[in-house]
């Protein structure tokens, strides 16, 4: 009997000893695996999105926003009717149906990526038809509503390699860390039905959303520059044009188009070559505009003044080349307003031999030619100055007027816009305030990079350019009363080591009006074919818009 | 003193009970308050999203190309032209024969 009993209780406590040795393990040896386990079941952690900051022109006017955008996933076991599954989703986001068909015919696959950034009209088409085994997540799509208008100025939002949004080009490129500002994290206790557990854990880091850029650029101005400029390149029939308007004394850039350009919310429907922004980043040689800056270095360094004489009677030989008059038409005894006037090579070649060598490379280098400007778009680049070892009699004597020298647009008109502001080159840009979500404002002042000319060589130089206005090729053009400071351009195109007979860059610059400038505009015409020449294309589409400048800033013929 | 004890302890327990009582009801009137929340971001969401979604349609309006658009359809034409009265001479100007 006794024996029974033991063994009895040897069983009993072996079971109890088995119980015991399961709890240790589960509640001791397995506590922070399984603590692990159970948090992730019912800890949820949800990324806090932040909003891309927007661009607003001048008056506030927005340029680019954010739509609500959604992303569309397939759950290709769900699905019960691929075909009409494929067909709806393809019409409604481009993608070709055989892609779709083939990701929604996966049934291996759980889960699969369909479409990503669907504007919200498509999901609510998408939505109508009921599909099984389809679903939505919520996003964002940047929103342009001036489509391509100011298109190179913005740039466009696209995805980094690691799939994020990211800006490209333009004004996104460069403030992209500023726009996009940085997620936040919500992880939160949830219940069964997924509604959260108020007194469970919760740990949240806000997000940030993007900071907002007001720019310098005036809505109405862009409007009507892009509108002309558009007209004009058809008219003449070119290749393309730039069009920069600028406040000389600030560099505030105003208005900046080019064509060909893009429409920002379809980038991939255009070709990439378009998404660089010409007047930063292409290069081209100014031709007869470049002979006011080097007048005015030679007046500023007293080697020449507006009484000075020229006799422009031949062509000037040097070396095995020979330097013409653009017209062979040549006016004798001249003075350097008429050289400006007439636009005369031969009178340049002998201003630069006044002004010296050292002097003109020096000034050439000094007004910004082969730097950065350092304007706050992306991707801007420049080509480089030649060493002065590198320069030859020839390359001095074609630099004076503007031929073999290369520079971007704008480097052209910041450097013009030193005789218009009294003698100062100023740091072109285009952002005026960043604003945080949190009111604070960052302002961006105008920054003054080098003293060039004097207040008085600057006064001489835009007295020469309206007298080139009103008694050169473009004095019946001009609107009258008003006194505007400008000059044409026409460089021939450099191919392969020889000039082009045929194909120029037509261009002009000019402030308006010359005292006291409102703005300084620079035109080019690329290849137009209607005429070669800068008088006939890109003056024209100059006083064209500055006609409606003049109505729009009020200006009088007392300014 | 068992007697003195006896009193101290009842009211331990008593305490002791009630608060379990009170962290019960609390939490289980607070245990719906999760779905209340849920239902209250679902609003704010969806009223952030109609917001951007006017707002893309305020912007898409003031479009210039739109406006330009309406203004032509409404008969507002470019008719602008600039009258002067005057030619004013330069000053800078007034020394030099050649102008």
């Amino acid at each position: 009997m006794e024996k029974r009993l033991y063994i009895v209780c040897f069983f009993f406590l072996l079971v109890v000893g088995f119980i015991w040795v399961k709890l240790f393990y589960w509640q001791v040896y397995s506590f922070d695996s399984l603590k692990s386990l159970a948090e992730n079941q019912t800890n949820i952690t949800q990324t806090l999105q932040a909003k891309r900051g927007r661009i607003y022109t001048q008056d506030k006017s927005v340029l680019a926003l954010n739509q609500n955008a959604y992303l569309i996933y397939g759950q290709p076991q769900k699905i019960e009717d691929v075909k009409l599954t494929a067909e709806v989703i393809s019409e409604n986001t481009d993608l070709p149906l055989a892609t779709i068909s083939a990701k929604l015919s996966n049934t291996k696959l759980r889960w699969i990526q369909l479409a990503d950034k669907v504007e919200e009209e498509k999901i609510n088409i998408i939505q109508k038809e009921k599909l099984k085994g389809i679903g939505f997540i919520e996003s964002s799509k940047r929103f342009y509503p001036e489509a391509s208008m100011a298109a190179h100025l913005l740039g466009f939002v696209g995805k980094s390699t690691q799939g994020e949004d990211r800006g490209y080009f333009g004004l996104e490129g460069y403030y992209d860390e500023q726009l996009k500002g940085r997620d936040g994290i919500l992880r939160q206790e949830k219940d069964a039905s997924g509604n959260p557990i108020i007194a469970g854990n919760s740990e949240e880091i806000s997000a940030k959303n993007g900071r907002d850029l007001y720019l310098t650029i005036d809505k109405t101005v862009q409007f009507i520059v892009e509108t002309k400029l558009e007209a004009g390149v058809e008219k003449y029939g070119a290749k393309g044009g730039n069009v920069i308007v600028m406040d000389p004394y600030t560099g505030a850039v105003i208005a900046m188009a080019s064509l060909p350009s893009y429409n920002p919310s379809k980038v991939s429907q255009y070709e990439e070559g378009l998404y660089k922004n010409p007047v930063i980043a292409s290069s081209y040689e100014p031709g007869s505009t470049f002979k006011v800056l080097v007048m005015a270095a030679a007046i500023n360094e007293n080697k020449v003044s507006p009484d000075t004489k020229f006799n422009e009677e031949k062509s000037v030989k040097i070396g095995n080349y020979s330097i013409n008059t653009w017209n062979h038409q040549y006016h004798g005894e001249i003075d350097m307003t008429g050289v400006i006037q007439y636009s005369s090579n031969v009178g340049m070649v002998f201003v630069e031999r006044k002004l010296g060598h050292d002097n003109l490379f020096r000034y050439i280098r000094d007004l910004g030619i082969g730097s950065l400007t350092e304007i706050d778009l992306q991707d801007e680049s420049t080509p480089s100055l030649r060493n002065e070892n590198n320069w030859y009699e020839i390359d001095y004597a074609t630099a004076s007027f503007g031929q073999g020298i290369a520079l971007t647009p704008i480097q052209m008109i910041r450097a013009v816009a030193a005789i218009a502001n009294g003698g100062k080159l100023m740091k072109p840009y285009i952002v005026k305030e960043i604003h945080s979500e949190n009111g604070k404002i960052i302002t961006v002042k105008p920054q003054l990079v080098k003293h060039i000319y004097k207040k008085e060589t600057a006064s001489v130089v835009t007295e020469m350019m309206v007298a080139a206005i009103e008694r050169g090729e473009t004095k019946f053009l001009k609107p009258l009363g008003v006194r505007i400071a400008g000059k044409t351009g026409t460089a021939q195109i450099a191919i392969s080591g020889h000039y082009d007979s045929d194909k120029t860059i037509a261009s002009f610059v000019g402030f308006v009006p010359a005292d006291k400038p409102k703005y300084i505009m620079l035109v080019t015409i690329n290849e137009p074919t209607s005429s070669p020449w800068g008088s006939e294309t890109a003056a024209p589409l100059f006083f064209s818009i500055t006609k409606e400048l003049i109505s729009y800033y009020n200006i009088s013929s007392t300014d | 003193m068992i007697v003195n004890k006896l009193p101290q302890k009842a009211l331990f327990i008593s305490l002791s009970t009630l608060f379990i009582i009170l962290q019960v009801v609390l939490l289980n009137y607070d245990s719906t308050s999760g779905k209340k929340l849920s239902i209250m971001m679902e609003s704010i969401n969806k009223a952030e999203k109609e917001n951007i979604s006017l707002n893309q349609k305020i912007a898409s309006i003031s479009a210039m190309a739109v406006i330009s658009e309406k203004a032509i359809a409404e008969g507002l034409t470019d008719q602008r032209k600039i009258v002067s009265l005057t030619s004013p001479l330069p000053i800078a100007a007034a020394k030099n024969n050649s102008l």
